[in-house]
């Protein structure tokens, strides 16, 4: 036993700092939130706390901002992963070509997910202004468009931010699929050039499988990201006009910070944890299955 | 090695899980302490200067930036060698309300912070802000103007003066569309909207943030103007928004937004494009108050502009204004007399007179005479007279209601909902809120 310890202690004395770390930012965080859910707590003091039960729970879903962020975000996350995943595959393929400029090229297309969501939706808020001022509404004018209100019109505004997080994602993600289009054996291509397969054959049969496994980290990484999404929509349009771009996180911002509902947000925060828990496993499972070795 | 390791996660967790109970208990407890001994370090002082013994750094949450706040900051280093005061500056208003209850609610509230009409409630009802009534200079300020950062007798936050909004215009655009004077009726405002529009100016702007103003000046005017507690009464339960809020809503939608009159255009701006767009002339009016003109002067001098105050039909003005935001010293502060000598600081006559340039806001301090060399010039009697008004200072649940208010009125413009239907979601929201 004694030598079993001092053989496994190096181990875990490295994992110690990181787990610690996790466990103070992480964990103990999120085992009070679910706790404190169940009680009426006011978010200063402990004091007068009582045990509330479900009712933080019940009428949820009742409240019509918290539908409408719903809506939004379930719509988000639908569509904004198939878009960015339909971009970055060609992107990929593009930068792993035996282009001249691919190194810049590559580091043109990766720098716009380096800064913060937040710097990135104030410079937005400029580039989108609904005026012909707007620099997106003067480049239209150049071909005689009408000033468009791209953060004025509901739907333009939800539009407005799934292009912006597009622009920003779709480099960072197109890196993971160049990643793995670096590891597929050239062999398999040169034998299907023998064979006389196509551009697409190749693409359809041999490099799309081999990305599968990419595929299932970068869509995961995508809907987890569309799911908890609350920095660009508040810094671009917070969360307007109305409630178009709202989305869970805001809500349960709103409902904790602005409406001193500690209770019912932590309660929010709680099934919107399961919910992505559940998302995120039934996407593994799917995915998984169509990765190939 | 798997058991090992499950074995000392497990019990990692749950030294952690107790250790953080029971230090946010006994942290949450000594706060309590704190607020209901009401420490006020303040009758040591007496002075503005502090010994400079130990260093100090004092922080303040401010919505005035570096460039309003630095002058007086060095001013009082200068004179208090070991106190240093590290600014924190969040924008105004939600952006600044929002960071103030974050760091309320995870206990990193700063040694000193400005209250603000949102906030004011929170800090009077969770005891947040120490007791500044002993300070000399209350006995020179007006005791229902000062109560408004104040109960029952105690004052929380210290402000020497009140702001009033107006709506600002270009003089030339009014004159080459045909306006020959300022609007005196709700009926005269909405033409001067038509002719403008005929011109083919832009008439009016707000910023997204600022879309309910119309609506809620014309409610001030229209309700408060003869029954200057209506929004008591909806505290009290005695009535409802519904009552008090849907006439004058649907007098603003009808008039501005369903004619076609308002642009849709405010929902997608910002408070900077929208002082841009004035400036340089392509919107003849927007809402506005004395921390605009110092931008608007200095981004184009030339701008010939005046500014005036709403009415309804029949000429009853309310303006939108208030008691300027005030200087707090938070409870859980370790800094108080330092915090209380920056206060007195402040509170000196040349330091009122100077603070006065900077907001250009009218002074509610006795027996300083001073002037308002900006357009606001105009509304110096309404101040004295108290014919000023913000909801947001009364309403019960004043940020979520304010909250509810903006999205509401974006709805009403977007389509999204009916006007009638934002004073009946106001009264589901205190409703769920009073819970």
């Amino acid at each position: 036993m004694k030598l079993k310890i001092k053989k496994e202690l190096p181990y875990l004395l490295f994992v110690l700092p990181a787990f610690l770390v996790y466990t103070v930012l992480t964990m103990i965080p999120l085992l009070q939130t679910m706790g404190l859910a169940f009680t009426n707590w006011d978010g200063y003091s402990l004091r007068n706390l009582k045990f509330v039960g479900f009712d933080n729970f019940k009428n949820l879903f009742s409240d019509r901002s918290m539908k409408s962020s719903l809506i939004n975000t379930c719509f988000y996350s639908l569509i904004f992963p198939v878009l960015a995943t339909l971009f970055a595959i060609p992107l990929s393929l593009a930068l792993n070509s035996k282009m001249k400029t691919r190194n810049l090229q590559r580091a043109v297309f990766f720098f716009p997910s380096v800064p913060s969501a937040m710097i990135l939706g104030y410079l937005w808020a400029y580039i989108l202004a609904p005026t012909s001022n707007g620099l997106l509404n003067k480049f239209l004018g150049i071909f005689g468009i009408d000033p468009v209100l791209w953060l004025a019109i509901p739907k333009w505004a939800m539009f407005s931010v799934m292009m912006v997080n597009l622009w920003s994602a779709v480099g960072w993600h197109a890196c993971i699929y160049l990643a793995q289009l670096q590891s597929i054996p050239a062999e398999y291509y040169e034998a299907a050039t023998v064979d006389g397969a196509s551009s697409w054959q190749r693409f359809r049969y041999i490099t799309f499988p081999m990305l599968s496994s990419a595929m299932t980290v970068s869509v995961m990484l995508l809907l987890l990201t569309s799911m908890k999404l609350f920095d660009l929509p508040f810094a671009l349009t917070s969360g307007g006009p109305g409630t178009s771009t709202t989305m869970i996180s805001h809500i349960i911002i709103k409902t904790g910070f602005v409406e001193k509902s500690y209770g019912k947000a932590m309660a929010m925060s709680v099934i919107f944890f399961i919910f992505i828990a559940l998302v995120s496993i039934l996407q593994l499972r799917l995915m998984k299955k169509r990765e190939v070795e | 090695m798997r058991k090992t390791a499950l074995f000392l996660a497990g019990f990692m967790m749950i030294i952690s899980v107790l250790t953080g109970c029971t230090g946010s208990a006994g942290k949450s407890n000594e706060a309590e302490t704190q607020t209901q001994g009401k420490e006020t370090a303040a009758s040591d002082t007496g002075e503005g200067n502090v010994s400079s013994k130990d260093k100090k750094t004092i922080s303040l949450l401010s919505w005035y930036t570096e460039e309003q706040l630095g002058e007086f900051l060095r001013e009082f280093e200068a004179e208090n060698q070991g106190i240093t005061i590290d600014l924190q500056y969040v924008p105004p208003v939600q952006q600044y309300v929002d960071k103030f209850s974050v760091l309320v609610a995870s206990g990193q509230m700063t040694d000193m912070f400005f209250t603000a009409a949102e906030t004011k409630r929170d800090i009077v009802d969770k005891g947040l802000a120490e007791d500044l009534s002993s300070m000399e200079i209350f006995n020179r300020i007006d005791k229902n103007t000062s109560a408004t950062y104040g109960n029952d007798g105690e004052i929380y936050a210290y402000s020497p003066d009140a702001w009033i909004a107006g709506i600002f215009y270009n003089k030339v655009l009014f004159e080459e569309a045909g306006i020959d004077k300022v609007p005196e009726t709700w009926d005269e405002f909405v033409e001067c909207f038509a002719k403008l529009k005929e011109y083919g100016v832009e008439p009016y702007l707000d910023y997204a943030d600022g879309v309910h103003s119309l609506a809620q000046i014309l409610y001030q005017c229209m309700v408060i103007s003869s029954e200057p507690d209506a929004d008591e009464q909806i505290n009290n339960g005695n009535s409802t928004f519904t009552e008090k809020y849907t006439e004058p809503f649907a007098i603003w939608y009808n008039d501005l937004i369903s004619s076609g009159l308002y642009s849709q255009v405010s929902l997608g701006l910002n408070s900077e494009q929208l002082l841009d767009m004035f400036v340089n002339g392509e919107v003849a009016m927007m809402g506005g108050g004395p921390w605009d003109v110092t931008t608007i002067e200095n981004r184009n001098p030339d701008l010939d502009y005046d500014v005036f105050g709403i009415s309804d039909k029949n000429g009853n003005t309310i303006l939108s204004g208030a008691v300027g935001v005030g200087l707090s010293i938070s409870t859980s502060s370790d800094n108080k007399e330092e915090c209380w000598a920056f206060i007195e600081f402040m509170s000196r006559e040349e330091n009122i007179l100077k603070w006065q340039k900077v907001t250009n806001n009218f002074i509610i301090v006795e027996g300083i005479d001073y002037s308002v060399d900006t357009v606001f010039e105009r509304f110096k009697g309404d101040v004295v007279e108290g014919n000023f008004y913000l909801p947001q200072i009364v309403w019960k649940n004043s940020a979520g209601i304010y909250k509810e208010l903006l999205i509401g009125i974006q709805d009403a413009i977007t389509g999204a909902d009916k006007i009638e239907n934002i004073p009946v979601r106001l009264d589901e929201k205190q409703a769920e809120l009073n819970q």
